[in-house]
């Protein structure tokens, strides 16, 4: 009798250890956190005060957080056409044997290398990069006679967020490169000779077959883009820290600063039920397309 | 076939060859110069690093990575490594038992399970950070390499799960059942079975998930503080600020903290894309 | 003494009934195959005897043991799978030998029902080879050798021919026969495949939507099927069904009137292809029919005719014959080779 208590609960013996891990360092904390949205409380204080939406009012009459949320929607923009568009054309290319195989290897290594290093590092190395005068940048548009263009790329209002931007795409471009090629590639080659031998050019093949042969892929791809754009932290915090003057401040950051130094948790654990909505809204439509394989 | 291409290619279809060629090059260059451009750095000093950025060093200055090494690096090294090892080690465990369960026993909701466990993939840490900071707290763990480790675990756990159970979904049934007939239990076929057949996806989460837990940034930022508990990522950190100036040993570090890594890639290129394409594109 | 008993045996998959109200004996050293299209739940009742699906309702009893609660493994059965499903990493000798090692038996035990096995199976130069360094034939031979080293009271074969091609399936055939009689062994065979069935059986239970159609030997099946079911399902070429229609005493239909004095009302004739005559023989019943094809097998052939109102009867013919489509023939059936089966499907003669 006991060895069939055991065949039957055995299978939840394997998942128990990861279900309970979950619970309680995911999803509990997550739905605590709305709860803390409702009170205002700091970490000096014990006591806390439940103002109900309070934090909410207060945070939707932010200017600092419709920055936020601008910063947000712009980095994903940006990342969409990088990460998506422009990495599913480079990838086409590499997949359609424009260059041999040693040189294709090349460039995917090449792309892909930014993707591996540590946000910290990342941060850090563009720093100096956008160094005004002696970064890398601002030589090589002296040299070549644009100094006009030169900026404080990173401590200028104007030029921040995009500087910042950038260097995300510098970084993350060439991952998804690699998985549109692998996507590309699961695309049967034989529709690709049927249309040549209609005369297709490789411009034709590209619209008729590989653009509709990885539309699903390109959809998650594309989710994930937006997924990672409204929970970008670490390398806004690195570079910038939200500043100057909140200029690229995004929720993560506008969060983290509420929190963990102007010590206002309560309206920190709001900005994060915002991230949580927006995230939930464009994870369900991931899971959902993922669960139909 | 492509020579053949090559043969009867027109002159215009050339040009546009070599001008998607060039194009190309300058794009591997933006993409990889930044990392010469590091090493490089690293070797000089602060004044020939911006005086000479696009020259060799004068001199192959080997003591920034000592004096690097010193000021702390190698500590954070050190946590990192244990953070990551520990880490890597128990989100395999705990997501190949999930995946297997999932995919060879006979569980009632079975669909809903598997939801629970995905569904942590589409919270962003930033959520859950300020009710786990207090719960790292209570736990008494703050500033303990548990504080990282756990939630690292749990975080990764979904991503993981899903990855090796991809890959176990396609194990016969069957051999789960022969090994039922042949009166195994569920342990024996775990271990024997789904864990053997495995490997190549194993060994793609693992390294995947090491490579998230080495740059994770946000957890290691709150969770820890002292200087001997801290992750490389964040250590750089505190190093940058504490280095402002002597920016040659600064990147010293930087390349340090990139090494294993790299190294890691370099050598196992094909399971780490492998499995990173395998999560993403169906 | 290995017998097994099915009563009143059902599964269900939520509301969807696989198995309804099963009843089934096999004997001791007898060789009952199940045999179905595919969906008939013959595949499923296999797995409920293994126990790898539970029993919804009903009993199994194997040697006076109801079975239904007691795991897979200590049923005293050994199934081989229709992939047969070795264990890729493990050589030959291991895969045979699993079910001994978790059971705990001494290594020298286990050794020598591996060598034995293999030696009955001819496998003794592959024990130390993986799965993937055999043919098709040979991983078959190895998952049946896992079940011999067991020592089973009854052995399960789901499908296990299926996955080799028409030669080997043919060798392996003969073998499984030879073995059955070497072991003297008990054994329930699922296959869809009726000339497997027919070659292997002692006794060919017939399933369809859930439910058993008819029990008995391959010859009984043959020449006295109780349904149009399983008249249709036994014998390649199918059985000739032909609509027919009783006035009490006499059956009229498009291929001649018999004096067969079954209930009035829309009956159908079954005609095994071979019981046809071509020529006048018993010229009481002849018939003629226009032939459409023929098909020349060698040893025999196969012309089918049309013989009006829409009827395409097959006809055997002995050797390459000579006989060609366009040409017109005349037929007789003997009229007591003719089944006739009622308007419900049961056969009344």
């Amino acid at each position: 009798m006991k060895a069939q208590t055991m065949r039957r609960i055995a299978p939840y013996l394997f998942l128990f250890p990861s279900l309970l891990l979950l619970i309680s360092f995911v999803y509990a904390p997550a739905l605590e956190n709305m709860v803390y949205s409702l009170f205002s409380w700091s970490s000096v204080r014990i006591e806390s005060r439940f103002v109900g939406l309070d934090n909410y009012r207060e945070l939707f009459a932010s200017q600092i957080f419709w920055r936020a949320l601008v910063n947000n929607a712009l980095y994903a923009v940006i990342s969409i056409v990088f990460q998506v568009f422009f990495a599913l054309v480079i990838a086409a290319v590499l997949v359609a044997g424009v260059f041999g195989p040693l040189l294709r290897n090349f460039f995917r290594t090449a792309f892909f290398l930014p993707s591996i290093l540590p946000v910290t590092v990342v941060g850090l190395l563009w720093q100096l990069i956008y160094q005004p005068t002696i970064g890398l940048i601002d030589q090589l548009l002296f040299a070549t006679g644009l100094q006009s263009l030169s900026h404080v790329w990173l401590g200028e209002e104007a030029t921040v967020m995009m500087s910042v931007i950038m260097v995300s795409q510098w970084q993350w471009t060439g991952y998804m490169i690699v998985l549109f090629m692998v996507a590309i590639q699961a695309i049967p080659s034989d529709l690709y000779e049927a249309l040549r031998m209609e005369g297709a050019s490789r411009i034709q093949q590209f619209f008729y077959i590989t653009v509709p042969g990885v539309r699903e892929s390109t959809l998650i791809l594309a989710i994930i883009t937006i997924f990672g754009a409204f929970k970008v932290f670490d390398i806004i915090w690195v570079m910038t820290a939200g500043g100057p003057n909140n200029a690229s401040e995004v929720l993560g950051t506008h969060m983290y600063r509420s929190a963990f130094r102007n010590d206002v948790s309560g309206y920190a654990a709001a900005v994060a039920t915002v991230i949580f909505f927006i995230t939930l809204a464009v994870g369900a439509v991931q899971i959902r397309l993922q669960r139909q394989d | 076939m492509d020579k053949l291409s090559r043969q009867t290619e027109t002159g215009s279809e050339r040009a546009a060859r070599y001008g998607t060629l060039s194009l190309f090059w300058i794009f591997a260059l933006v993409s990889i110069y930044p990392m010469i451009w590091l090493t490089l750095s690293s070797f000089k000093s602060s004044s020939e690093m911006f005086g000479n950025s696009w020259a060799l060093p004068q001199r192959w200055r080997w003591e920034n990575y000592v004096a690097a090494w010193d000021y702390g690096v190698s500590q954070y090294l050190i946590s990192s490594v244990i953070v990551t090892v520990a880490s890597t080690a128990i989100i395999v465990i705990l997501a190949s038992a999930a995946a297997y369960a999932l995919v060879a026993l006979k569980l009632r909701g079975r669909a809903f399970l598997y939801m629970a466990i995905l569904g942590g993939s589409i919270l962003p840490p930033e959520v859950s950070l300020l009710p786990l900071f207090r719960t790292v707290t209570a736990l008494g763990i703050y500033n303990t390499y548990w504080a990282l480790i756990v939630p690292y675990v749990a975080f990764g756990l979904p991503f993981t799960t899903f990855l090796i159970r991809a890959y176990m979904v396609k194990i016969p049934l069957e051999l789960a059942e022969a090994a039922e007939m042949d009166g195994a239990g569920p342990f024996w076929t775990f271990w024997n079975v789904y864990l053997p057949l495995s490997r190549p996806i194993l060994a793609s989460a693992a390294l995947i998930s090491a490579m998230r837990v080495w740059n994770e940034f946000i957890f290691a930022l709150t969770f820890v503080e002292s200087e001997s508990v801290k992750t490389i990522t964040i250590g750089m950190m505190s190093f940058a600020n504490a280095l402002r100036g002597d920016w040659a040993v600064m990147m010293a570090g930087m390349v340090i903290s990139v090494l294993p890594i790299f190294v890691v890639f370099l050598v196992l290129q094909r399971q780490f894309i492998g499995g990173l394409t395998q999560g993403a594109v169906k | 003494m290995s017998e097994l008993r099915l009563q009143r045996a059902t599964k269900r998959f939520g509301n969807l009934t696989v198995i309804e109200k099963l009843d089934l004996e096999v004997h001791d050293r007898e060789f009952v195959v199940l045999v179905g299209p595919s969906g008939c739940g013959k595949s499923t009742l296999l797995r409920m005897i293994a126990g790898l699906e539970d029993i919804t309702d009903g009993d199994l009893i194997i040697d006076g043991q109801r079975m239904n609660e007691i795991p897979a493994a200590r049923r005293g059965l050994a199934m081989v799978f229709q992939s047969y499903a070795l264990y890729p990493h493990m050589t030959v000798a291991q895969n045979m030998s699993v079910g001994l090692r978790i059971a705990g038996e001494n290594k020298a035990t286990i050794q020598n029902k591996v060598a034995e096995a293999a030696r009955i199976l001819q496998l003794e130069p592959m024990l130390d080879r993986k799965p993937k360094a055999l043919s098709g034939g040979q991983r078959q031979r190895v998952a049946i050798g896992r079940a011999i080293v067991r020592n089973p009271r009854i052995f399960l074969f789901d499908e296990p021919l299926s996955n080799l091609d028409a030669a080997l399936r043919l060798q392996m055939r003969l073998e499984l026969s030879k073995l059955h009689d070497e072991l003297a062994a008990t054994m329930i065979y699922v296959t869809h495949d009726q000339v497997e069935a027919m070659t292997l059986a002692d006794r060919i239970v017939v399933m369809n939507a859930g439910r058993i159609e008819q029990i008995g030997t391959p010859e009984e099946l043959y020449q006295r099927p109780a349904n149009l079911f399983v008249a249709g399902f036994i014998g390649s070429p199918k059985m000739n069904l032909v609509e027919a229609h009783s006035d009490g005493n006499v059956i009229d239909s498009a291929i001649g009137r018999y004096p067969i004095r079954v209930a009035e009302g829309p009956v159908t004739l079954g005609v095994r292809p071979e019981v046809i005559r071509i020529g006048c023989q018993d010229c009481s019943t002849t018939h003629s029919g226009h032939v459409q094809v023929v098909e020349r097998l060698g040893a025999n052939s196969f012309a089918y005719l049309d013989v009006g109102d829409r009827t395409l009867l097959t006809v055997e013919l002995p050797g390459m014959t000579s006989i060609k489509a366009g040409e017109d023939l005349q037929i007789s059936i003997p009229a007591d080779k003719v089944l006739v089966f009622g308007g419900n499907g049961e056969r009344l003669r």
